[in-house]
């Protein structure tokens, strides 16, 4: 099934369908463990359907567990999907032999959260950003990569001196920079940032954020982008796609999901960032208890065990993630916007 | 008992402020390392009185975990070097021998910390660990009773069938019931102030709002006071009467809360509050504080700020500015914190 449409109002950059995952689905067996008790399949990701255009950032907001970085590490096959597809110029990547697979990561970056771990600490920064061209000889010819490496340092905000140092030589907010830089060398058409800037301080952060947004102009690239700050999703996404327990809950332009969300989890979520502004406080909705297991979710609809408009109909029928309430996709059989 | 006399004379007269229950004065706290020594907090005051709400607002390495480790009598020394003072009902808890901090420390200042999961002892029951409190601190208190009081505070902190899970270990809990656990732990004596450092960071964002939400009611309840060690703006503004803005070791503005967010008097309070995305600046680029925090082994001379401050003029490097009054209630640590204020 494709993602229902919802157009990127507002948003005359983005263009054509770029990226069509369609019934993603991640599941892991779980065996009875001595301590945990029983086995069962932890429903990571459960038939999550999007359609990616070109320039555009689609942000994905949930709570921890929500699998919003399992479905990351799924589109690049970091690990491996249990069905559905994921489209990119024609090929679908589930099918792609392990060296075609290769080939098409050329087209797909991504940028981790932790920049201290996911940097090698015996490389230098050069080496680092260079090491995607050992696979991809082609993108850059050898005589050139000392230049490029340079202004792929220089556009990011480093220096042409720091080639040759380590890793542990720089703050966090700078060895997100290397991150970037690393992404870049292979000119791909999309990156997936999975909390690229949850671990750096708030005026790190900004920065970071900023320079996220120059180089999808300059490198026409397109994010996925997945955070679990709301604020910071709101900035930089066109439009949002908010998962809980797995699934997709609700997906719109970020005018939709931040100014008339329907779903019921969405609009708790919302009410739960502390504002900095008076004027910006709205009634807050606390949720009783946290969120369920994903091995054995609830029946029905999953967050109806948390949800103050639960019927017994959410037991039973699954909400389809559908346009409702005359406006953008949400799964909830009773979606409308907050106080109607 | 010495514990109940401590209370009633828990408002000892403080230079300036009538009725603190804690005061620091000029706390200062370096490390030696193989790198050289880090300042981490150079000259700190400030005094919280009977109920008050005060948050510590920082970054990493501005020094606020650490000062409320100084207070809490948290850090070793040596290798930890503290300077300074930090009365509580005429006791200073730098100099003053362990039998007599240990009635303070845990008792009538308690403290919670972002990691809760970590801080709970894996091998016991959270019912032991809540009851321990009173077998520690209240040696009379018979075994029933601790137990039957542990059952109460889980209750209390609205962990649900707290009865049965009395008997639960802590890796039966999530995270955010591991917070409430340790919050049942730290108003378990009934405290004058609790410390809560980063309570939310690592929680999600709807158990956070019921943290914060327990925490209010609870402070409700008791009177207890509220120091809060956070870098979260949004929580700051939500749950804090007054605020102290530190960077590099240093508190460089003051005030109550929402005076300082409607209209900051330090510059880099004024960099933190517009580098944070707002709904209105979607389109725009976020304004940014440029560079990065210092290194604590090299803290620039004169404002620690000034490399990346954009006011900065040559005084800025050569004096170091002293906190003083912009506003009767406020304060700013800035040769030009009339102009930051007038915008």
């Amino acid at each position: 099934m494709a993602e229902p449409a919802t157009g990127a109002k507002g948003s005359p950059a983005v263009g054509e369908p770029l990226f069509e995952v369609e019934n993603l689905v991640k599941h892991y067996v779980v065996r009875r463990g001595a301590f945990l008790g029983g086995g069962g399949v932890v429903r990571a990701v459960d038939d999550v359907s999007f359609t990616l255009r070109r320039g555009e950032t689609l942000g994905i907001v949930g709570e921890s567990g929500c699998g919003k970085s399992t479905l990351a590490r799924v589109l690049l096959r970091l690990v491996e999907p249990t069905s559905g597809r994921a489209v990119l110029a024609g090929e679908n990547l589930f099918e792609l032999g392990a060296r075609e697979m290769r080939l098409a990561r050329r087209r797909l970056q991504i940028i981790f959260q932790d920049p201290f771990a996911s940097l090698n600490p015996r490389m230098t920064v050069a080496e680092i950003v260079r090491e995607p061209w050992a696979i991809f000889p082609g993108v850059v010819p050898r005589a050139e990569r000392h230049d490029r490496v340079v202004d792929l340092l220089t556009r990011v905000g480093l220096n042409a001196d720091d080639a040759h140092r380590h890793p542990h030589q720089f703050s966090g907010g700078q060895r997100q920079r290397i991150g970037i830089a690393r992404s870049l060398a292979l000119n791909p058409e999309i990156v997936i940032c999975d909390e690229p800037v949850s671990a750096l301080d708030v005026s790190i952060q900004a920065q970071v954020i900023n320079l996220l947004e120059e180089i999808q102009d300059e490198f026409g690239l397109s994010y996925i982008f997945i955070a679990h700050d709301l604020s910071v999703v709101r900035h930089i996404s066109d439009r949002v796609a908010v998962m809980y327990l797995g699934k997709f809950v609700e997906l719109g332009t970020w005018r939709e999901i931040y100014e008339r969300p329907t779903h019921p989890y969405t609009q708790a979520l919302l009410s739960a960032v502390p504002a900095i502004d008076p004027a910006e406080r709205t009634r807050r909705i606390i949720l009783e208890g946290e969120v369920p297991s994903p091995i054995d979710p609830p029946s029905g609809c999953r967050f109806r065990t948390r949800c103050r408009m639960a019927e017994a109909r959410c037991a039973a029928e699954e909400p389809a993630l559908v346009a409702r309430a005359g406006s953008h996709p949400s799964a909830c059989h009773f979606a409308a916007p907050a106080g109607s | 008992m010495a514990v109940a006399d401590l209370t009633r004379a828990g408002a000892p007269a403080e230079p300036g402020r009538d009725g603190a229950l804690l005061a620091v004065s000029d706390l200062r706290v370096s490390f030696q390392t193989p790198h050289g020594v880090v300042d981490a907090v150079r000259g700190v005051s400030f005094a919280i009185g009977r109920g008050e709400t005060v948050g510590i607002l920082g970054e990493s390495g501005s020094g606020k975990s650490v000062s409320v480790g100084a207070v809490m009598g948290l850090l070793d020394s040596p290798p930890a070097r503290i300077g300074g003072a930090i009365r509580y009902g005429g006791v200073d808890l730098l100099k003053a021998p362990v039998r007599e901090t240990r009635r303070i420390h845990g008792d009538r200042v308690a403290m919670i910390n972002q990691d809760a999961v970590t801080a709970l002892n894996p091998g016991l029951t959270v019912g032991y660990q809540i009851a321990e409190m009173f077998r520690v601190h209240r040696p009379g208190t018979s075994r029933a009773d601790a137990r039957r009081r542990a059952a109460e505070l889980m209750d209390r902190v609205k962990i649900p069938s707290a009865r049965q899970r009395v008997q639960s270990y802590p890796h039966e809990f999530s995270g955010g019931m591991s917070q409430r656990v340790m919050i049942a732990m730290a108003i378990a004596l009934e405290p004058d102030i609790l410390i809560a450092d980063e309570p939310t960071t690592a929680l999600d964002v709807t158990v956070q709002a019921q943290i914060m939400q327990l925490l209010a009611e609870l402070r409700e309840q008791t009177g207890m006071a509220l120091i809060l060690i956070t870098h979260d703006l949004g929580v700051v503004a939500e749950s804090v009467a007054r605020v102290l803005v530190m960077y590099a070791g240093r508190i460089v503005e003051r005030g109550p809360t929402e005076e300082v967010i409607a209209r900051p008097a330090h510059p880099y309070t004024a960099g933190l509050m517009s580098s944070v995305p707002r709904a209105e600046h979607k389109d725009r680029k976020l304004a940014t504080i440029e560079g990065a925090p210092p290194v604590l082994t090299a803290i620039p001379p004169g404002c620690a700020f000034h490399p990346r401050c954009g006011r900065s003029r040559p005084v800025c490097s050569g004096d170091r500015p002293e906190l003083e009054p912009v506003t009767s209630a406020r304060d700013s640590a800035c040769h030009f914190a009339a102009q930051v204020f007038d915008g």
